[in-house]
């Protein structure tokens, strides 16, 4: 496990906080073949935060055989776009569904794109620090 | 003249005894239902057994309001329940309830249930067809499926008690039961169970109620319809099961024979009991999917009951 | 409006639309099935019936007050849903929690195991035989055994379902004088009717021809998934979290982890089966080393209404019955929570049901949904 982790600094130009391994967000297809092939192919979950100016995507696998759970982060300005996992890992598809839909991140070249929780015709993305949860909600009818 | 009068008279009484059967028989069966279950079954309808449950079913019924989609084929929407009601109803025609006492004595009488019975599954057929909608469509063709492929199996076994007395008329198959033919070596109990599995599976009851499978197709064929209508496809189902347990005791339990009781009350019960072990099979069995009913009817059950028939033939040419 | 178009090319396939509303949807679930004759070609699943905006809701509450909105999401084993949160927020506020405590949560939590898994039982067989038939039989069975659960549930902390009973430092309610006998009484007797249930069930050809070799899951698409519990155990993968990385006091308890390879859904059912009864070996030496002590770090209760966080991020895992069941908690070092994300093991679960469903029949659609186990305050939080 140590020398996974290793490797990823070095090849990758990644730094280390708190048990959280911050890379850039252009290698992101090649880290995670990295780690798939080295048998970290289970994907736990997919998350963002938000901060004041920027969102954080939080990732996080394990590695059922050494049993060794890794979380990466990387960090994108709002409006931005990100490459998308689904070709990667499949069950990327409804995590980052629901990303979007909360705080509407988008993802290139996700095969299906929309919300998930929310009803179609929402307009908002609620986990947002600045939406206003008392603002009125215009329904279908 | 005479004929005529009396199977009137014999008709009316009949009908009428049969409709009360069949409604009390909703009432056996969820007391059955719930002993089984560990649980009490109706109550308050009635304290303590709730008896009078069914009497407040049908008042329900009657008094609902019909409510009917506007896009249905209103002609065969308005004719599907009595086409399923009417030829229940009929089978009990052929059915003597002992010596004397039968509505049409005909020499195929074992021809005409058969033939009536065939008709129920085009009043389910039509109702599906006619409600407009996914559902009920898809639950009445796999009913026709079902049907047409259980009916052959269905015939085989009937032919052997036939086979065994000699003759297609119900009196004469009871008057020749010296020993029930259930009890014939061999051939008796085989053609007992096909009868037993093939009925069910002709009367949609689980492990073979695929139409009306609750789970997947909500109510399968009948989703559409309520209130007096509902109450038909539901009597029509019920009167057909008796009418099957009917013709089960008379080819295979001997009838209306029996001690110390008068004969109609010896065929009541023995249909009776008959029903109870349908129903015992309806609640403890899982329901089959429809490849693996057609399967098992097309690939087990049918050369089970040429072989079957075949044995029989070979019994009755070496008597 | 972002919405899917669909077409259906001439009379050959057919939109079925399974909607929210169903008498086997085990909760508020839509699919749009296509069908050509009985076999499915493709499936559009919709959630999002049940959503309540549980994570937004963390944002504005503080820690104690957000203990009990958890217990809603996974509303048939409420205790694994505190678990997490209050592992999570011992760790940030470095509170330490005594052995009893442990031991009684374990207690709590493999109790809501063995209902929830009653609770699949009961469920997968109505779904598959009936409300009026066979099904609902073993049904009304499986709920006999769940209400002496709940009984005893009641009798320790005042509630049947949502238990409220695990909280910072420990645990709220201590348990009453006789409750090692009913517990004892219960699990003799259950031993024997989980046999009995067993015994019903697999020996019924029908049941057998309806779920060996129905919606296989290969493991690759269970990892790549992210599925766990159950639906990645019975494809072959033995993960458990209670043994890969023991939290409380698991590793104290003497239980093994059943898996099996075939991927189908009967795999799937036999791995809840022999769950329940490895919980109830779980229970026996646990009612039996049980320590003597205080129930919590934090006395008295009332008072501690403010836990102070320190900054930072934090996950934890538990192992509920339908999986993998997280908390992410990013801290600000205030009084409230920056952001909280709930892992919830079902809504990973349920990413699968497109490629199980394809090329399935009709009729497996109940079985295979029934299989995954959803409950869908886990899916929509």
């Amino acid at each position: 496990m140590k020398e996974i982790i290793e490797e990823l600094k070095n090849r990758f130009k990644i730094y280390e906080k708190d048990n959280f391994l911050i890379f850039e967000k252009d290698k992101l297809k090649e880290i995670f073949s990295f780690l798939k092939e080295k048998g970290f192919n289970f994907l736990s979950f997919i998350t963002a935060v938000h901060y004041k100016d920027r969102f954080e995507i939080v990732y996080s696998l394990r590695n059922i055989n050494l049993n060794e759970i890794v979380f990466l982060k990387t960090n994108i300005n709002e409006n931005d776009e990100i490459e998308s996992l689904c070709e990667i890992y499949k069950g990327a598809n409804w995590m980052e569904r629901e990303i979007y839909d909360m705080f509407g991140i988008k993802f290139k070249n996700h095969p299906d794109l929309r919300r998930i929780l929310l009803p179609d015709d929402y307009e908002g993305h609620p986990l947002r620090k600045d939406f206003r949860i008392d603002a009125p909600y215009k329904t279908l009818r | 003249m005479n004929a005529l009068i009396n199977s009137l008279i014999y008709g009316i009484i009949i009908l009428l005894i049969v409709f009360t059967i069949v409604a009390y028989l909703t009432w056996i069966e969820r007391k059955f239902a719930g002993r089984m279950q560990s649980r009490i079954g109706p109550y308050y309808v009635g304290k303590p057994h709730g008896w009078l449950q069914p009497i407040a079913d049908v008042l329900k019924l009657i008094l609902k309001e019909e409510i009917t989609p506007k896009n249905v084929d209103k002609l065969i929407y308005n004719l599907a329940p009595f086409a399923v009601l009417t030829p229940s109803l009929l089978l009990f025609a052929v059915l003597p309830f002992s010596e004397k006492i039968i509505i049409s004595n005909s020499s195929v009488g074992i021809l005409i249930f058969l033939a009536i019975s065939s008709i129920i599954i085009i009043g389910g057929f039509m109702a599906g067809w006619a409600s407009n909608s996914k559902y009920p469509l898809i639950s009445a063709i796999r009913g026709g499926a079902q049907i047409v492929s259980y009916e052959i199996p269905l015939l085989f076994s009937i032919i052997v008690p036939c086979l065994l007395a000699g003759s297609l008329n119900p009196l004469e198959i009871v008057k020749k039961q010296k020993i029930w033919f259930i009890l014939y070596p061999f051939v008796g109990q085989i053609s007992f169970l096909i009868f037993l599995i093939s009925g069910l599976a002709e009367e949609n009851r689980t492990p073979f109620d695929i139409p009306e499978a609750e789970s997947e197709l909500v109510a399968g064929y009948t989703v559409e319809y309520s209130s007096m209508k509902f109450a038909m496809f539901y009597a029509g189902e019920y009167a057909h099961l008796l009418a099957l347990s009917g013709l089960g005791t008379i080819l295979f339990l001997g009838g209306w024979k029996g001690p110390f009781l008068p004969g109609p009350i010896w065929f009541i019960i023995k249909s009776i009991i008959l029903f109870l072990i349908l129903l015992w099979i309806r609640w403890s069995y899982l329901r089959i999917r429809i490849d693996q009913l057609l399967k098992f009817s097309w690939k087990f059950l049918f050369p089970v009951s040429v072989l079957n028939l075949l044995l029989t033939g070979l019994i009755v040419i070496l008597r | 409006m972002e919405v899917k178009r669909i077409e259906s090319n001439g009379f050959e396939e057919l939109w079925v639309n399974m909607g929210p509303q169903h008498p086997a949807s085990h909760g508020v679930f839509r699919m749009q099935i296509k069908v050509d004759g009985e076999v499915i070609k493709e499936v559009i699943p919709h959630i999002g019936y049940l959503h309540r905006g549980v994570e937004k809701l963390g944002e504005f509450l503080t820690p104690v007050q957000f203990l009990p909105v958890l217990d809603r999401n996974d509303y048939l084993s409420s205790v694994s849903n505190e678990f997490p949160f209050a592992l999570a927020i011992e760790k940030l506020a470095n509170i330490s929690v005594p052995e009893r405590a442990e031991y009684l949560r374990v207690i709590a939590a493999e109790l809501m195991r063995i209902s929830s898994h009653l609770v699949f039982f009961g469920t997968f067989c109505l779904d598959m035989g009936g409300a009026l038939g066979g099904g609902s039989t073993i049904f009304l069975y499986a709920f006999r055994e769940r209400e002496k659960i709940l009984d005893i549930l009641e009798k320790w902390t005042g509630s049947r379902m949502h238990l409220n009973l695990i909280t910072f430092g420990g645990v709220r309610y201590d348990i009453y004088p006789g409750f090692d006998k009913d517990l004892k009484d219960f699990l003799k007797d259950f031993e024997n009717k989980i046999k009995e249930y067993e015994d019903m069930i697999e020996n019924n050809p029908v049941f057998l021809a309806r779920t060996k070799k129905v919606g296989i899951l290969p493991k690759e698409i269970a990892m790549e998934h992210g599925c766990s519990g159950p639906v990645l155990r019975g494809s072959g993968i033995k993960f458990d979290l209670r043994k890969a990385k023991p939290y409380s006091v698991y590793n104290k308890f003497e239980f093994e982890i059943p898996s099996f390879p075939d991927g189908d859904v009967y795999s799937r059912y036999k791995v809840r089966l022999m769950e329940m009864k490895e919980s109830i070996k779980i229970l026996r030496q646990a009612i039996d080393g049980i320590p003597s002590g205080p129930i919590n770090s934090l006395m008295p209760l009332k008072v501690k209404t403010h836990i102070k966080l320190k900054e930072g991020e934090v996950y934890e895992a538990v192992e509920s019955p339908r999986g993998e069941n997280g908390v992410y908690i990013v801290s600000d070092g205030k009084f409230g929570l920056y952001r909280v994300k709930l892992r919830t093991p079902t809504f990973y679960n349920l990413s699968v049901i497109p490629y199980l469903l394809k090329g399935a029949l009709i009729a497996d659609v109940v079985a295979i949904l029934g299989s995954l186990d959803p409950v869908f305050g886990d899916v929509d939080r």
